[in-house]
């Protein structure tokens, strides 16, 4: 059996600035796909993205801190993600019933 | 605790009624419970926890007040959403239940004491309110405001989601108290500074403080008038129990970059939020701009942040959510009769409809800040306190910008008590008429016994 354990050496043999600078882009990517892309499932799988990097945060410093607390805050923003997610998908099936598109530029309704 | 979790138990209890057809009774059971949250509340029973919530929140007198705000204010909400929706709409029950759901989050968002807490307290209020905008299901205008509500929180969320973690990586703990400690200990490191920052945007997104403020409009136009009235009222007074809660566990470290922001974040909210009511025609989206307003008027107190800011902020929120959903159950009710959908089409609603006008005159009257209604000490308790800690040009800014504000008010005002007998008498149940007054009789009190009030609230 050749199993490979995920333990705390193996996370800590990346150093703490590396973990941060790829949770940074994933972030960044994650908000400019928000606000650059028009077809909502993009948009959602953005958030996604975004949540994400923060659980790849939230765990690299709770390694370092030697602190399990953050671990258990990662399950709490997934199930959080997921319940979110499952509001917005239904949201996107009500609104493509309606008018047959998921681009968001045909939802100009609202203004003043 | 015990509030909590009975007002969760009863959210489960109205979805079955809806399954097993007895929709009828899920109302009075949600209003029933809300008494006796309230009476928990105010003989202190909660329920001896403190083992199984390891310090995640806490009940103190400070959370028991805004508990307080927060369950009386939706008594009125659920009674409003009575005469909202017809008896014939599909899910009743389970858009009771939902906002019976987002009142338990509410409650928990102001007992925070862990940062995980905050986090979850935030969505728990906001997860039923992206359903309940876009509850109108073949209105495309409730699917937009839903969609947009939906789009921005989730976004937020994830920046507040990065402050906590960003927090959590200066220090190693989410407990907000062993953190006051080590920033008492080992001073405070930038990377706290950025995540709470990330954690205020996120709090004066939900507050729809202005830089933040681009949904609220939309959302209040396009969205059902009883969740529209929902998110201005208890939503705000949650979110300003967190932000204010989180104002004082930032501040332990000191700095001026706080008063700085919040002083900016204030000014520009009251400025922008009164000077946009102005152009607006109609009075939902005119009401979003008054909240936006109202909202840096309070800030104002959290500048300040000493003993009295809770009771003032607590008396000005109260104050504007009795007065606020009063309007908008009234104007719900004059829309669904007569199709009015601008301030200008309400013009001569006094000549047929004297107690709807009066209930909406009362209303947009304590809005103004016309004494002895409540809407006038919520303002004078605010200003009074700015004076008293020597902000006089915070002072100046606040009242001169109120005065512009009730000129809003005061136009409708004009409009309803023009002679025109355009808009036809409308029909009322008697329980709604017994609901109006009431409500008006609550913003009298309020207005008349300001002293009384606060001595509850503090």
């Amino acid at each position: 059996m050749n199993e490979t354990l995920i333990t705390p050496d193996l996370v800590m043999a990346v150093p703490l600035e590396h973990y941060i600078a790829v949770s940074a882009i994933l972030f960044s990517i994650g908000i400019i796909g928000v606000l650059m892309r028009r077809n909502l499932i993009v948009m959602f799988l953005s958030i996604e993205l975004m949540l994400n990097s923060v659980n790849l945060l939230a765990v690299a410093f709770s390694i370092y801190h030697n602190d399990s607390n953050a671990q258990a805050f990662v399950f709490f923003i997934m199930v959080v993600a997921a319940a979110e997610i499952a509001v917005g998908l239904a949201m996107l099936v009500m609104i493509y019933r309606n008018i047959r598109t998921i681009d968001i530029d045909a939802l100009k309704q609202l203004k003043w | 605790m015990n509030a909590i979790i009975l007002l969760a138990l009863v959210g489960v209890f109205s979805m079955f009624c809806g399954l097993f057809r007895l929709r009828t009774l899920a109302l009075p059971v949600i209003l029933l419970s809300l008494i006796a949250s309230l009476v928990i509340y105010q003989y202190n029973m909660h329920g001896d926890f403190s083992n199984l919530l390891n310090n995640m929140v806490r009940f103190d007198s400070f959370s028991d007040s805004f508990s307080i705000v927060i369950v009386f204010s939706s008594i009125f909400l659920f009674i409003m959403s009575r005469y909202y929706y017809s008896e014939k709409i599909e899910h009743l029950t389970d858009i009771y239940a939902l906002i019976t759901f987002s009142v338990a989050g509410g409650i928990l968002l102001v007992s925070f004491q862990n940062l995980v807490m905050l986090f979850l307290g935030v969505e728990i209020l906001s997860i039923p309110l992206y359903i309940l905008a876009a509850s109108n299901r073949r209105s495309l205008e409730s699917n937009e405001a839903g969609l947009k509500y939906f789009l921005t929180g989730a976004f937020f969320t994830s920046i507040m989601l990065l402050g906590i973690t960003m927090i959590y990586g200066a220090y190693g703990s989410f407990d907000t108290d062993q953190i006051t400690s080590l920033i008492q200990s080992q001073g405070a490191s930038p990377l706290f500074v950025l995540g709470a920052v990330l954690i205020l945007c996120a709090m004066f997104f939900k507050l729809s403080a202005v830089p933040f403020h681009y949904w609220a409009p939309d959302v209040y136009q396009g969205a059902p008038t009883v969740l529209t009235a929902y998110v201005s009222t208890v939503v705000k007074i949650a979110a300003m129990g967190a932000l204010l809660k989180f104002a004082m566990f930032i501040t332990h470290y000191e700095s001026n970059i706080w008063v700085n922001l919040f002083t900016f974040v204030a000014i520009i909210t009251m400025v922008y939020g009164n000077v946009v009511s102005i152009v607006q025609h109609n009075f939902k989206r005119l009401l979003a701009y008054s909240g936006i307003a109202n909202v840096g008027f309070v800030m104002i107190a959290v500048i300040i942040l000493n003993d009295n800011s809770v009771p003032y902020i607590l008396y000005n929120l109260l104050a504007y959510t009795v007065a606020a959903i009063l309007a908008f159950s009234i104007y719900s009710t004059v829309k669904t009769h007569t199709g009015v959908d601008t301030i200008d089409e309400l013009a001569g609603l006094l000549t047929n409809n004297k107690l709807l006008s009066a209930g909406f005159l009362v209303a947009l009257l304590s809005f103004a800040g016309i004494p002895p209604l409540s809407g006038f000490f919520g303002k004078y308790f605010i200003i009074a306190h700015a004076v008293v800690a020597e902000y006089f040009w915070l002072a100046i800014i606040a009242v001169i910008l109120s005065v512009l504000g009730a000129y809003n008010y005061l136009r409708i005002s004009a409009a309803i008590v023009k002679s025109n007998d355009s808009i036809p008498a409308i029909q009322l149940s008697m329980p709604y008429k017994l609901y109006i007054i009431g409500s008006i009789i609550v913003i009298l009190a309020l207005g008349i016994f300001p002293d009384q009030v606060l001595d509850i609230l503090r």
